[in-house]
């Protein structure tokens, strides 16, 4: 590159020259501001520009750095390959809120610099070009949060997608078992697919169309539906069944709707002992998952629990334990997901509007000046107007006295 | 800078990527893969990304536009980017980065910006060499009011060109350098200057590539002075003295005067035709289109830029009916694609990611190939093109009765083009052909008449209209004045000729020729007529036949001239030529060079002096391969209209 750097050659040459004629001035002091009268108000509001600065500067250094999280997040959540989420469950969970609480602090900070922008831009005049500069720097501001919150709306759904594909996969590899288990084990473990695909996909899936994405996964939505409402009537009627192989549980209790969290590898195992194994899903889904719908679920009795866990083995206890944390855990982290996913929703939607206004201008450098030419022209054109209208005012105006003269001097002359 | 080389548009970009980063050079930014610097991640705050306001003059802004759009400008940090001379406010706080031509008027502002104190600091960048003794000027007015301290930086950043593509650029700020160069009221002042600034930007365009080349020009008249000046700056140039690696480039000097068919000849490939029958400036096209109903015309302006839009740079070199035809099977292509994906998703879904920009663009090609289409068809360009192109050929070389025949029946036929391209038409005619000078005059005459009476009987259909234009006021005043200038241009063009200062055609015309001729003629008319119907609904899907017809084109003049000092062939230009070398004192004489063997050129920039064409650039083109890059620049870039306008003014 030949660009060369003579500011040491300007410098050095301006030492060298005799200082300015006049003595006064050896002292350079910055020119005092021009003294009228909307000055301070006008400074005033050139003072909030000028800590406007500061904060922007920190917003943008606070989207680098989410932005940053982002990535950190992406490449975790990509490269997780197949394998359960045990490990990193917890660090992408961590992640996503940190990610979510940046998000929204900036959220918040983004809505205060606008609404300061505003306020100011009354004040130094619609065209000034301090508030120009603002509300460019702003604009520029949103569209770089908005390209970061889409990459984060983006990984939450490959998240989730990456959520549902294990799944799947899972109730995939059951369904070949359970061919080999028999008439009431297929019924059985149709029932922890209705209870995933609930959580999983549901939750999910009206979270995410709640926010204008809508892409993902339309007909999971509509499984959903479908899911909830067979999901009940589906567990009833194995609960009945479960009653007529000779339970001794009571029938009202046995109509629970309740959706079940059901391990899917205890059912294979369990088989023998089903109905121990289900009352203990439900009662545990009562005392450890407030979120499920409870309403209609019966009071047990610490002796109905304590009857019931006698009857059920203890081996199997032992078993179902990491199961219960298992999902326990993948449902918060499920809520998560969609809580998030909820709450950004509504901060996507109102950037997507503003960041829409402020793409769609001008692409090209000498398109501002054609738009002040337009303008120019326009302003001529109404001020050319104006005078035209002026002028015809002006002959109707010279008429009227012609005529009230002429008037005056009939009257004078004939009446006087 | 690194040894590979990266393309003329590349370096420059990257370099006004240096300046808006204040010209920090401490951190080295991450470079992606296509050699562009990646500014983007740099975080906000830093010299890489810190806000500042961009202060441009005219020449610089069009320097800016085609390589930066608001919005890019944006991501770098500029809030605002405002004209040299406009009014401009104070915004405290905020650095400020001038990018303006070293001259007083630009440095009185700035001195009196700063005194003003406008900005926080004040970022100088030079597109070309500041004087010493504008330096001292301006250190004065400084000093004088004491504002010395708002200086941050001062540079010379020898950006003096406008790349419009990565393979072409013009020097800014160079218009009419036909007429300048070659018009007779110039003085030998004003010359030397203006040799002297295209030696600068030249300077500036090899300085940007980051390389010492080997000059090569002919010898006397304007190539040779740019030339000697160029190797001289170069010599002197400070940071020339530390080496270069690589391949040294060639760069060929040369002069219009050697091909003036070229520039006024009518052309067939998609980006000539664009530039020469739509408005078309720095890669920006505008033109009106009838919206269906035709109430009322609309101006459309589109951007084009072939680094970022597949189809153009693929297409842009192809004749014009390929095009045509390529764009109606991608858009094809692309709504069948997004109609099979409506129908997966169901229909509200938002369509895919790639998709929507590429459909865009091809539908801004759709209406610019109609555009263009509309103007083909009612011009008759293809009947020009082909006549000019068995003209310049040759074809008529022993048959000038013929010729003039020919050029006599289309000249006068009041249906077939407008004014321009009859004179451009009769410009070929008399270049191309030796036919004596008073076949060209009565030519001429021909046509003078019969415009005047296709005006008459223009102006007998719209009588009653029409009834304040009476007697002799036969041609709209526009066509008068076109039609002025153009026989003035071909009086001048004649003037030439006799005085045999255009090198004859005959031996011009080399054995490169493909003759393809024959039966083109009828093709060509059943292609026009084709394209006629279709123009009308959407394009049109032009034959193969036709399109193999037009994509064999006839290398041009520069073209041999350059690819013979390529390949270094003996008995051509390549021993007559002027060999300089910046590292070497004097003339090197190529004879004693060709004993030895000599690398071959990687990297060839052909500059043409007073004015270059798309068809031209087009052509060049067709010389360069993966061994070899061939970059194309000119003093300007004219339209054939342009250039007709600029021999106007010659006589």
């Amino acid at each position: 590159m030949v660009s060369q750097d003579r500011t040491a050659e300007f410098f050095s040459l301006c030492q060298s020259l005799p200082p300015p004629a006049t003595p006064q001035n050896t002292q350079p002091k910055p020119p005092p501001p021009p003294p009228s009268s909307r000055y301070s108000y006008k400074a005033e509001a050139a003072e909030e520009l000028r800590t406007f600065h500061k904060t922007a500067s920190i917003i943008s250094k606070e989207i680098h750095s989410t932005s940053q999280l982002l990535s950190e997040l992406t490449s975790l959540i990509h490269s997780r390959s197949g394998s359960l989420f045990v490990d990193e469950s917890q660090k992408v969970n961590n992640l996503v809120l940190r990610i979510k609480s940046n998000i929204e602090s900036l959220n918040t900070k983004l809505d205060a610099s606008n609404e300061m922008i505003q306020r100011n831009k009354i004040r130094l005049g619609r065209n000034s070009q301090a508030g120009q500069e603002a509300t460019n720097l702003v604009g520029q501001l949103q569209e770089e949060f908005v390209n970061t919150t889409k990459g984060f709306k983006n990984v939450l759904q490959v998240r989730s997608d990456r959520m549902k594909e294990k799944t799947d996969r899972e109730t995939n590899f059951h369904k070949t078992s359970k061919e080999e288990e028999g008439e009431t084990i297929s019924l059985l473990g149709n029932k922890p697919k209705v209870y995933q695909e609930y959580q999983d996909n549901g939750k999910l899936s009206s979270g995410l169309s709640s926010f204008g994405g809508g892409g993902f996964n339309n007909g999971g939505g509509l499984n959903l539906t479908e899911m909830a409402s067979s999901g009940p009537r589906l567990d009833l009627t194995s609960a009945i069944l479960q009653n007529q192989g000779g339970s001794s549980m009571n029938p009202g209790e046995s109509t629970t709707q309740l959706p079940r969290p059901y391990g899917i590898r205890q059912t294979e195992n369990n088989f023998g002992d089903n109905t121990g194994m289900r009352l203990r899903h439900s009662q545990s889904s009562v005392s450890n998952n407030d979120t499920l719908p409870t309403t209609s679920l019966p009071v047990y009795t610490p002796l109905d629990i304590q009857r019931m866990e006698e009857q059920s083995g203890q081996s199997q206890m032992m078993q179902l334990i990491p199961d219960q944390n298992y999902l326990r855990e993948r449902a918060d982290a499920m809520e998560t997901v969609e809580s998030n996913i909820v709450e950004l929703g509504t901060i996507f939607n109102k950037l997507a509007v503003m960041v829409n206004e402020h793409s769609e201008m001008v692409q090209r450098v000498e398109d501002n000046v054609d738009a002040a030419n337009d303008n120019l022209t326009l302003s001529l054109n109404t001020l050319t107007d104006t005078l035209d209208n002026l002028r015809s005012n002006k002959q109707l105006f010279f008429r009227m006295m012609a005529v009230l003269v002429v008037f005056v001097i009939f009257f004078i002359t004939f009446f006087a | 800078m690194s040894s590979e080389t990266h393309s003329l548009k590349t370096s420059q970009l990257n370099a006004i990527h240096r300046m808006l980063s204040l010209n920090d050079t401490t951190k080295t930014p991450t470079v992606s893969s296509d050699g562009v610097y990646n500014y983007n991640d740099a975080p906000a705050g830093t010299s890489y990304n810190q806000w500042k306001i961009l202060i441009y003059d005219a020449p610089c802004r069009s320097i800016i536009s085609p390589l930066l759009s608001v919005s890019q400008l944006r991501s770098r940090g500029v809030t605002l980017h405002l004209l040299i001379s406009t009014d401009r406010e104070a915004i405290p706080d905020v650095p400020a980065v001038y990018f303006v031509e070293p001259t007083r008027a630009n440095l009185q502002i700035i001195a009196s910006d700063c005194s003003k104190r406008l900005y926080s600091k004040v970022h100088i960048n030079f597109v070309s060499k500041l004087d010493r003794s504008l330096m001292e000027e301006f250190g004065k007015l400084m000093v004088q009011n004491g504002c010395l301290d708002m200086i941050a930086s001062l540079h010379d950043q020898y950006l003096d060109f406008v790349c419009m593509e990565q393979c072409l650029f013009s020097l800014s700020n160079k218009k009419d350098s036909y007429a300048m160069i070659n018009g007779s009221g110039v003085t030998d002042h004003a010359m030397e200057q203006y040799m002297n600034d295209i030696a600068y930007g030249l300077l500036s365009v090899m300085g940007t590539m980051g390389s010492v080349p080997i000059i090569r020009c002919a010898r006397n008249g304007a190539p040779e002075m740019v030339a000697r000046k160029l190797n001289q700056l170069i010599a002197e140039h400070p940071s020339s003295s530390h080496g270069y690696h690589g391949s040294k480039p060639l760069l060929v000097i040369l002069d219009r005067n050697m091909d003036l068919i070229t520039p006024i000849q009518h052309s067939s490939t998609y980006q000539a035709l664009i530039d020469d029958l739509l408005t078309h400036n720095a890669n920006r096209v505008e033109f009106t289109m009838n919206p269906e109903g035709g109430r009322r015309a609309q101006l459309k302006k589109f951007d084009l830029d072939a680094d970022l839009d597949p189809f153009y740079s693929k297409h842009k070199f192809q004749p014009f009916p390929e095009a045509i035809e390529a764009n109606g099977t991608e858009l094809q292509d692309v709504t069948s694609r997004e109609m099979a994906i409506r129908s997966k998703t169901g229909g509200e879904s938002d369509p895919p990611s790639g998709d929507p920009n590429a459909k865009k663009q091809l539908e801004m090609h759709t209406s610019i190939l109609q555009a263009v289409m509309n103007e083909v068809a009612a011009r008759d360009v293809p009947q020009f093109f082909e006549l000019e192109a068995a003209l310049a050929s040759g074809q008529y070389k022993n048959d000038s009765a013929k010729a003039k025949a020919e050029v006599l029946s289309l000249v006068t036929d009041p249906s077939k083009g407008n004014v321009e391209d009859k004179i451009r038409l009769l410009i070929v005619f008399c270049l191309a052909t030796t036919v004596p000078g008073s076949d060209i005059t009565m030519v001429s005459e021909k046509m003078a008449e019969s415009l005047e009476s296709k005006g008459l009987s223009v102006n007998e259909k719209q009588g009653g209209k029409n009834s304040s234009s009476g007697g002799h006021g036969t041609l709209t005043k526009e066509d008068r004045g076109k039609l002025d200038k153009g026989l003035k241009a071909v009086a001048y063009l004649k003037n030439l000729r006799s005085m045999q200062m255009i090198p004859s055609l005959s031996d011009a015309v080399g054995d490169d020729y493909v003759s393809k001729g024959g039966t083109s003629s009828d093709l060509l008319s059943s292609f026009m007529s084709r394209a006629t119907n279709q123009a009308s609904g959407l394009l049109a899907k032009a034959t193969e036949k036709v399109s193999s017809m037009l994509g064999k084109i006839v290398k041009h003049h520069s073209t041999r001239v350059v690819e013979n000092l390529c390949e270094m062939k003996p008995n051509t230009e390549d021993d007559e030529y002027l060999y300089l070398d910046p590292k070497i004192k004097g003339d090197v004489d190529v004879k004693l060079l060709r004993n030895m063997t000599r690398a071959p050129y990687r990297e060839v920039i052909t500059f043409v002096i007073g004015g270059g064409c798309y068809s031209e650039y087009q052509n060049l083109q067709m010389i360069a391969n993966e061994r070899r890059n061939v970059t194309y620049g000119s003093t300007e870039l004219v339209s054939p209209c342009e250039f007709l306008g600029q021999l106007g003014k010659l006589s």
